[in-house]
């Protein structure tokens, strides 16, 4: 495919309005690492939304929804959207008491809640890192959708695509901190749903109508317009596996968990758990029915994941592939720009403060490094290509996942101590791998028949239940007046 | 004569007669409701696990029934969502309720005071 000039046009437009964005937040932006961070815990309803929304919505959603559609049915939007009920419970209820911790202790990284919860010096520590490790595999999913989609619609080879996505994104979360992530993030909030609204209605139009699109795919597959679905049949015990994994591991993602910690306003995060779910569809309706309709017009393409981008080339012209570019890229971005300055975020003040005593604008140029670094470690792995997106961000939400438990013991169980949250941690992590470990190695993996037809996370959070469960009752406790001070903190909260 | 109530603002004298250490009890007030309510929504969300009324059958045979009911089920979300709103607990620290304000007791996560950005 030849390289595409009009397209890239409107992609540098969009990319350069993104930089402007970045820039005119680093001259509201100062060295103190609370400012840089945290924003100064600033942001009101709409631009905390936005912040929550657009990071949330990654490649997954614009490139891996799509993709899932076109091969499974339109039943995957309903396992896939029982998220519109759980993450919003889960921000409403887990959240708020994570909201009441940071607002009283000033905690800002899930590490300082740790420590701080359960008396610990080093449980943070090891939050960091877990955290870090599930993350960079997530930030290198949106590397490789841009690649893909700088390759599928403007004709720019893979490395050069994701090559240009990280270092704009390096650039603006480099100047901008927090408050540049949140306020491009509303800007690209605006432009994913603008863009995946209008091409929606594009398509229809161009398929002879939504009936018309409609039919086709069904006469092309008509188990793609049922539950559960074409070839791969997912039975319930995977939906209800996913159910899981999608209601809780989202809090746990550090980019997210680190946008509700702050605080704000307690109205502010009362609106935003109302509105999410309808964030939420906005978002996940119509790249579901272009995927479904991906499939009675597109019959052979490499991978799933290039459905969009082959449908927008297929019927339009370049202009709008560079449309659609900058819409999908506002979602792959969002998430990224967010991502890397949370594990940077997590670097700095878990690891490097816990072992050294910097002034605090070498704290803010030690974490501009360190985001430059994770970026250029992702770029190398999106390089090589090891697994598809809804792969890597299927490992990733599975990760976070089996972190989940041992926050909420912290914030709703009072025996609860720090050798609880290890041994949670540990078995979550130990066990994931001990399923999966086949999958990146020749090492063998535990028989899948041990997950009894469901996926790793449902026998691995029985086993972590009974040893969280277990463990406080024969090692020590932390002080009962830090105990008394969070519960105190949570007396007649949900 | 004042009368001291509970978590779930019953007095002595409403609750006289119950057993309010019963796993259950909680379950009676507005919280217990809604987690009550959400665990309906989850079955109503994946009726073809439960199969209600054989509406599996009716429901997902169609794609556009299919797609029309998981988008009416994500409109109970968000009504159910606007319960959560009109019953949020609100914190008993007045003076955690307000924007931009931390009490630090863990270092560097100390107060910022810039006015709410976005509303």
């Amino acid at each position: 495919m030849a390289v595409q000039t009009t397209t890239l046009a409107v992609v540098v437009v969009y990319l350069l309005a993104i930089l402007g964005i970045g820039e005119y937040a680093r001259r509201r932006t100062s060295f103190d690492p609370e400012d840089y961070f945290m924003a100064s815990r600033s942001f009101g309803t709409v631009v905390l939304l936005f912040a929550l929304l657009a990071t949330n919505m990654s490649a997954f959603v614009m490139v891996g929804i799509p993709g899932i559609v076109y091969s499974v049915g339109i039943g995957a939007y309903g396992w896939g959207s029982v998220f519109f009920l759980t993450f919003p419970v889960v921000f409403a209820t887990v959240g708020y008491r994570l909201w009441l911790t940071g607002k009283k202790f000033g905690h800002v990284t899930p590490g300082d809640l740790f420590d701080h919860r359960f008396d610990s010096d080093h449980l943070g520590t090891f939050v960091m890192l877990l955290m870090t490790f599930w993350t960079i595999p997530y930030i290198v999913a949106g590397a490789q959708g841009a690649g893909n989609l700088f390759q599928g619609l403007a004709g720019v080879p893979y490395w050069a695509g994701a090559l240009v996505v990280v270092l704009v994104v390096f650039a603006y979360v480099n100047i901008g901190g927090m408050r540049g992530t949140a306020w491009t993030n509303t800007f690209q909030g605006a432009v994913m749903i603008v863009f995946i609204w209008a091409l929606l209605v594009a398509l229809a139009n161009d398929f002879g109508g939504f009936a018309a699109a409609s039919s086709a795919t069904m006469e092309a597959n008509s188990a793609l317009g049922s539950r559960p679905g074409a070839a791969p049949v997912y039975g319930w015990k995977f939906y209800f596996s996913w159910i899981i994994v999608f209601g809780i591991n989202t809090l746990v993602n550090p980019h997210m968990f680190q946008r509700v910690l702050p605080g704000f306003n307690i109205e502010t995060l009362k609106r935003v758990a109302v509105l999410y779910p309808i964030g939420l569809m906005l978002v996940w309706i119509p790249p579901s029915i272009i995927g479904f309709w991906g499939a009675g017009q597109v019959s052979d393409i490499p991978s799933q994941d290039l459905i969009l981008p082959a449908l927008v080339n297929g019927n339009f012209g370049p202009f709008v592939g560079g449309l659609a570019m900058a819409g999908i890229l506002a979602a792959l971005m969002s998430t990224m720009d967010g991502q890397s300055l949370s594990v940077s975020n997590l670097f700095e003040r878990d690891l490097v403060n816990s072992y050294a005593d910097l002034s605090p604008r070498r704290e803010v140029w030690l974490a501009r490094l360190f985001v430059g670094l994770v970026l250029a470690a992702a770029y190398v792995m999106a390089y090589l290509r090891l697994q598809t997106i809804v792969g890597i961000s299927t490992i990733a939400f599975t990760g976070y996942a089996l972190m989940f438990l041992p926050l909420m013991i912290s914030l709703y169980w009072r025996r609860a101590n720090e050798a609880a949250a290890w041994a949670g941690l540990i078995v979550g992590f130990v066990g994931f791998w001990a399923f999966e470990i086949d999958q990146l190695t020749s090492l063998p993996a535990l028989p899948d028949a041990w997950t009894f037809g469901f996926t790793a996370i449902v026998p691995l959070m029985i086993v972590q239940i009974l040893v969280v469960g277990v463990v406080p009752y024969f090692t020590e406790q932390p002080p009962a007046e830090r105990v008394n001070e969070y519960f105190d903190l949570f007396d007649g909260v949900w | 004569m004042a009368r001291s109530s509970d978590t779930h603002g019953n007095d002595a004298q409403d609750v006289k007669g119950w057993d309010t250490d019963a796993f259950w009890y909680p379950t009676l007030d507005r919280h217990g409701a809604l987690l009550g309510l959400f665990f309906l929504l989850l079955v109503l969300h994946f009726d073809e696990i439960f199969g209600i009324a054989g509406s599996s059958w009716l429901v997902f045979g169609w794609w556009p029934a299919t797609m029309a009911y998981h988008v009416g089920i994500n409109l109970l979300h968000v009504a159910f969502m606007v319960l959560i709103y009109l019953n949020w607990p609100e914190p008993k620290d007045e003076d955690l309720d307000r924007p931009g304000v931390a009490t630090a007791e863990t270092g560097a996560g100390a107060a910022g005071t810039a006015a709410a950005e976005g509303d």
